[in-house]
């Protein structure tokens, strides 16, 4: 293998792929940073342009694209609360409140250190177990996506602390509203009302960029501009203690977002949500978890880098795309008379070695890069709000419309925007809606397929072993924080 | 009364509302298939059900708790006329895009906004507005070849 990893390396580290996988990172990044505009699309839009290109330097590209915008996504996650990317969404929950408490250049750090350790320990994984887990994830059927899936609601809801019935709530109308569109089984469409626009359902970004963006810019008018935060630079730059709290939300972060990447669909949004319920949970500052914990940040960004890199695990040994980023790239193999799936290591080995081997390379860039513009870019915040907030809903509008092209997108996020005003005036939790509403069609798909594998009885799920145990975590996490409550009570009780 | 209307009771009412509906639409889609398989109508109505109890629960607390909300007494009412200005003002801007094209409309937002809402130096939101404006066209318009819907105008929308 290290011979294998070796003539990768050889292969990635030309000049022009060098180059290029620095232009990818650095396009990726800029792409991260424009609202709506996130990984998929950025890679879908630039993939002509690799046209003329060697394979292996384009695909190199294309993944550079992918990883820098996951991180720029990041970084309007945290300024302006604006997600570009998905996987982004749950950051912008502690990275915004750090933000707004002048510690904006923290939390982008912390995201790009625990990115790049993230990417480096699932790169590690990747190359030594893609084979067995490979295998593994072939044993996961239509009752074990059931089940994670499960798993993944249980944990967001069990994190909406105090408000477990709101987050109830807010997960149901998720899947509720994320059931408009055709049915993807029968065909059939429905709560279309006739509407084209929306047979392929409720355009989750859109949505997305609605409830936090210009959500977030309704209610911070309404409460009063926020005064433009004036921290000094050396404010900005991370600190020993944020550093040290950092490191076990950065290593349970990029476990969890290894061992979900590698599922076919889990994807890095998952990841992210299952990495922040599992940080709250376990944390010894779980209090200031909504509040500006850096764990908040430092896990979920672990987690969706680190599956980002995994979604490569089925993508590659199998064909089977992790995410939808992956698909597209997965498209763009094709585009290329490439074949992913088992004999590709075989056949084509200084490809995928010379791929895997530039994912290090532009981890590397990734960090250099955006380590030292951490501070500078959360320099922006200094801007007064009274500009800051108009711009922030005109490039929202345009983000949302560059996605499909069209105006029903900008009134989607105008609807959205209200949703999200009320939402947040009330103090209904946003992550519990969100994870419904990208679930939600998944989920939907493994009901199906349950269903039908046990000839309508979904109990089948209980005769699964691999399903079973995760259904049995989901219920410890339900059950869980009252037995803790529990334990030192009795205790007390026998002392 | 009136103010239970307007609070967070309103929110779960119409969830209520919403969700009893939509549950209800869904057994027109089918609820079960042959063999007794999960049907296109299976989600939307367990969904639809469950929100509706969970929604209804929610109702009934916030009734009971009766008491205003404190945060409702403290929002200043020059803050919530302003966030509706800047809310109808949005929607002029998008009811403009088919008149004046997308970036024409937004610019104009951006001007407005700054100048009129936020009482910044007229220059200045000029110079904001034109610069985003700018920007706009140049990052999304030339670089993503992305068509911002040009409008009668026909202004910026050559992707």
């Amino acid at each position: 293998m290290l011979d294998n990893l070796m003539m990768g390396f050889g292969a990635a580290l030309t000049p022009a792929n060098l180059l290029w996988c620095f232009v990818g990172v650095l396009a990726g990044t800029v792409i991260g940073l424009l609202p709506g505009l996130g990984s998929t699309t950025g890679v879908a839009v630039l993939l002509p342009l690799t046209l003329s290109f060697e394979p292996l330097t384009a695909l190199i590209m294309l993944a550079g694209i992918y990883y820098g915008a996951q991180y720029g996504g990041t970084i309007t996650s945290v300024l302006i609360s604006t997600p570009g990317e998905a996987a982004s969404v749950v950051t912008a929950i502690d990275g915004y409140q750090m933000a707004r408490r002048g510690r904006a250049g923290a939390a982008l750090s912390i995201a790009a250190i625990g990115s790049f350790v993230a990417a480096i320990v699932s790169l590690v994984l990747l190359v030594a177990m893609a084979p067995p887990f490979a295998k593994l994830a072939l044993d996961f059927g239509p009752p074990e996506n059931l089940a994670v899936m499960l798993l993944g609601l249980t944990t967001i809801v069990s994190f909406s602390s105090g408000a477990r019935l709101r987050g109830l709530a807010m997960a149901v109308l998720g899947i509720l509203l994320a059931t408009v569109g055709v049915d993807a089984a029968t065909g059939l469409p429905r709560y279309t009302f006739g509407d084209v626009d929306l047979l392929s359902g409720l355009p989750f970004v859109q949505v997305m960029i609605g409830l936090f963006a210009v959500g977030e810019v309704l209610y911070q008018i309404r409460q009063g501009a926020a005064a433009p935060i004036r921290a000094r630079f050396r404010d900005l730059v991370i600190n020993r203690e944020e550093l040290s709290r950092s490191k076990g939300a950065i290593a349970r972060g990029s476990l969890i977002g290894y061992l979900l990447g590698c599922l076919p669909g889990a994807g890095s949004t998952l990841a992210s949500f299952l990495a922040y319920g599992v940080e709250k949970r376990v944390s010894k500052h779980r209090d200031e978890f909504g509040h500006g914990a850096i764990e908040g940040v430092a896990s979920p960004e672990s987690a969706n880098n680190a599956a980002a890199n995994a979604n490569f695990v089925p993508t590659l040994a199998l064909g089977i795309p992790g995410g939808a980023t992956t698909a597209v790239l997965l498209g763009a193999f094709m585009m290329y008379g490439i074949q992913p799936g088992p004999l590709l290591f075989d056949e084509q080995p200084e490809l995928v070695w010379g791929l895997l081997a530039s994912f290090f390379i532009g981890n590397v860039l990734l960090l250099v890069l955006n380590l030292p513009l951490a501070p500078l870019f959360a320099q922006m915040l200094r801007i007064p709000y009274g500009y800051m907030y108009p711009l922030i809903l005109v490039t929202s509008f345009v983000g949302a419309y560059s996605i499909d092209n069209n105006m029903f997108s900008v009134w989607i996020v105008f609807v959205s925007g209200l949703v999200g005003y009320f939402m947040k005036k009330f103090d209904l939790p946003m992550a519990p809606l969100v994870l419904g509403l990208v679930i939600g069609p998944l989920f939907e798909k493994a009901l199906v397929q349950t269903s039908a594998m046990g000839d309508g009885d979904l109990t089948l799920i209980l005769t699964r072993p691999i399903a079973l145990v995760v259904l049995a975590l989901a219920a410890l996490l339900v059950a869980g924080p009252s037995l803790l409550k529990l334990l030192p009570r009795r205790e007390k009780e026998t002392v | 009364m009136r103010r239970l209307l307007r609070g967070e009771a309103a929110v779960w009412g119409l969830l209520v509302c919403l969700s009893a509906a939509m549950a209800g639409v869904s057994f027109g889609y089918g609820v079960t298939r042959e063999g007794g398989q999960v049907g296109p109508g299976f989600l939307p109505l367990v969904s639809g059900a469950a929100l509706a109890v969970i929604s209804a629960a929610c109702l009934l607390r916030s009734v009971r708790r009766a008491a205003p909300e404190p945060e409702e007494e403290a929002a200043d009412p020059r803050r919530v006329r302003t966030l509706w200005t800047v809310f109808g003002m949005l929607l002029v801007a998008l009811l403009l895009v088919p008149l004046t094209g997308f970036l024409v409309a937004f610019g104009l937002l951006v001007f407005a906004v700054s100048a009129f809402v936020e009482k910044q130096r007229i220059v200045s939101a000029a110079g904001v507005a034109v610069a985003a404006t700018v920007v706009i066209y140049a990052v999304f318009v030339l670089f993503l070849t992305v068509p911002l819907p040009a409008g009668l105008l026909g202004v910026g929308g050559d992707g």
